[in-house]
């Protein structure tokens, strides 16, 4: 499970999901307001805060399809780094 | 050598090919790729489209990312003699087929992300061959699948007259059916010798490669490069996130995007002073430019003169420019917008009132010149788009434009319901249609507003409450993710005006104001 800094950052660009809705690990980030331009800024954001830097392979519709696979591509990330 | 074919647009490549042979015409993400190269590659392609079951194709449909398809796919396509249509892989398949079957698309060049949508695109693709020279260059027994690597490549680049179409890119249409815009050889010729005039770009230059190939201000970056020498660098998507970084990592002297790069840039900390030393030239197209963001970028950007470009797809990518001056162009802004300059030589303008009189200081633009299209594919469109006038034929931009002082021209906004979100000229009405489609909805109306990151658009709908990322799922069924909605409101009924009809001002106030 990912931490409270991750579900901070990513919330604040997902317009559609309620804050009182729960953010799950398969919920589509798309379909929760994520758009190209927010994609950019969240990733700046998310390397800042993890100290890591996402290849250009890994900046897919994929990676960033929900909440799972965004953290899980940090941890692969945080996982090589040390 | 071969005599370079009169009207080409694939003149223009081989015209770069004569100056830099060696030198780089595309730099990908994978390596950088030479004038020589790209050109026997465009051969090989083309000589795989002309041995496909029916010979030469007439039109060719490039279903293709920023990868080397797209780019040799385009030249192989113009070699060949044939039409080219570029169309988006993340685009709706529903939407691609009907482009498909709206101009007969005869073969398919695919990239992989071309590839995984050929199989979402259902009947309209069975029987057309597919080359996909990358992916799978051997092709297959079948006759569908075409091969690259047995195919005898074509000799020379085929000629094409004025009245050849070189291209076929679509916008958006009311009825919710996108509309097919066909562009002649005889039109970019003449679009880029005013460029070649205007700008005299040389081997030198390095060019971003910022638009889509399905969105006209691709062939801009195209064949400004390559009828120069000079290379082309598609950016990759994590470059957004500091832009400066990559401008200079490639030494970009030319960068053309629409105004939402520069809001991305400020926003990613990067809009800073003298950022980008290296650019000479900064165009921005496509959607209408702030005066402070011309301001800010002009600043990080202090080496470059930045133009505002300006013109609809019917007009052969753009038709005005205005080039920004820190003394001058302040003075000309109205309602914080910068003018979108004169139109480009040869062609005529009018400004009509709404009694359809012509009006010497305000009202729709209308054009006519040498990159006119033809007209729409389908003569069914053109029904009110254009119009005879002195005896000649004009295009209805249905953009409102003002004639400044200088004889300039500034926009003051659309006739129409139709708005431009980062670059994608959209229908409201085909969104609203969409939406009277979700099971639930009574009927919904569509407004844009000013956002942060530049116009974004807010849909008010009655009927049953419905979760928005539900709303979203089901419009990205059917339209371009560029188009979807920021904000959706669900309200017990629509305020009305005097007139007893939906009040869209009233609604467009209420989003802008939240």
């Amino acid at each position: 499970m990912w931490d409270q800094r991750f579900e901070t950052i990513l919330r604040q660009h997902l317009p559609f999901l309620d804050p009182e809705e729960p953010l799950l690990g398969g919920t589509s980030l798309r379909d929760s307001g994520l758009d190209s331009l927010a994609m950019v800024e969240l990733l700046a954001m998310l390397e800042s805060e993890y100290n890591v830097r996402f290849v250009d392979e890994a900046m897919s519709m994929e990676t960033f399809a929900t909440p799972e696979t965004l953290w899980s591509a940090i941890n692969d990330m945080l996982g090589a780094s040390v | 050598m071969t005599q370079h074919p009169d009207y080409a647009l694939s003149g223009r490549f081989l015209q770069g090919l004569a100056a830099a042979p060696r030198a780089t015409a595309l730099h990908l993400p994978s390596g950088p790729v030479s004038y020589e190269e790209l050109h026997d590659t465009a051969l090989r392609w083309a000589g795989a489209l002309a041995a496909g079951p029916d010979g030469p194709p007439r039109v060719v449909g490039i279903l293709a990312g920023k990868t080397l398809e797209s780019y040799a796919g385009l030249l192989a396509t113009l070699y060949v003699g044939a039409t080219a249509v570029p169309l988006h892989p993340e685009f709706p398949a529903t939407r691609t087929a009907r482009m498909l079957t709206a101009c007969g698309v005869s073969t398919l060049l695919l990239d992989d992300a071309g590839l995984a949508v050929r199989a979402e695109l259902g009947d309209v693709v069975s029987g057309v061959p597919v080359l996909a020279p990358v992916v799978d260059p051997g092709g297959s027994s079948t006759g569908l699948r075409l091969p690259v690597a047995s195919a005898t490549p074509l000799a020379e680049p085929h000629p094409a007259g004025p009245d050849d179409v070189a291209y076929v890119l679509f916008t958006s249409g009311s009825t919710g059916r996108p509309k097919a815009v066909p562009i002649t050889h005889g039109n970019l010729r003449h679009y880029f010798s005013v460029l070649d005039d205007r700008y005299g770009f040389g081997p030198d230059d390095r060019f971003s490669q910022s638009f889509d190939l399905n969105f006209d201000c691709a062939m801009f970056d195209l064949f400004c490069a390559w009828g120069a020498g000079a290379s082309m660098h598609p950016v990759p998507p994590g470059a957004y996130r500091d832009v400066p970084a990559f401008v200079a990592e490639r030494g970009l002297t030319v960068w053309f995007s629409t105004p939402s790069a520069i809001t991305l840039v400020r926003r990613t900390g990067r809009l800073v002073p003298a950022a980008m030393p290296s650019l000479r030239w900064s165009f921005f197209a496509g959607e209408a430019l702030h005066a402070a963001d011309a301001v800010d970028w002009q600043t990080a950007a202090p080496g470059s003169t930045l133009e505002n470009i300006y013109g609809p797809t019917e007009l052969t990518v753009t038709i005005t420019g205005h080039r920004w001056s820190p003394q001058t162009s302040p003075g000309l802004c109205v309602n914080g917008l910068v003018p979108i300059g004169s139109l480009h030589d040869g062609h005529d303008g009018v400004l009509l009132d709404a009694d359809g009189a012509a009006n010497e200081v305000e009202g729709e633009l209308l054009v006519t010149g040498p990159q006119l299209t033809p007209g729409y594919l389908d003569p069914a469109d053109d029904e009110g788009r254009f119009l005879i006038r002195d005896g000649r034929r004009w295009y209805r931009t249905g953009d409102r434009v003002r004639r400044l002082r200088n004889k300039e021209l500034i926009y003051l906004g659309r006739l129409d319901a139709q708005v431009q979100v980062h670059g994608w000229r959209v229908e409201l009405a085909e969104i609203e249609h969409a939406l009277r489609g979700c099971p639930g909805i009574e009927d919904a109306i569509t407004v844009a507003r000013a956002g942060a990151g530049g116009t974004e658009l807010v849909v008010f709908y009655t009927g049953e409450p419905t979760a928005p990322a539900e709303l979203s799922r089901q419009l990205r069924q059917i339209l371009p993710k560029g188009m979807l909605p920021r904000s959706y409101r669900h309200v017990p009924e629509f305020p009305l005006n005097s007139n007893r009809k939906v009040d869209r001002a009233r609604l467009a106030r209420t989003a802008a104001e939240a």
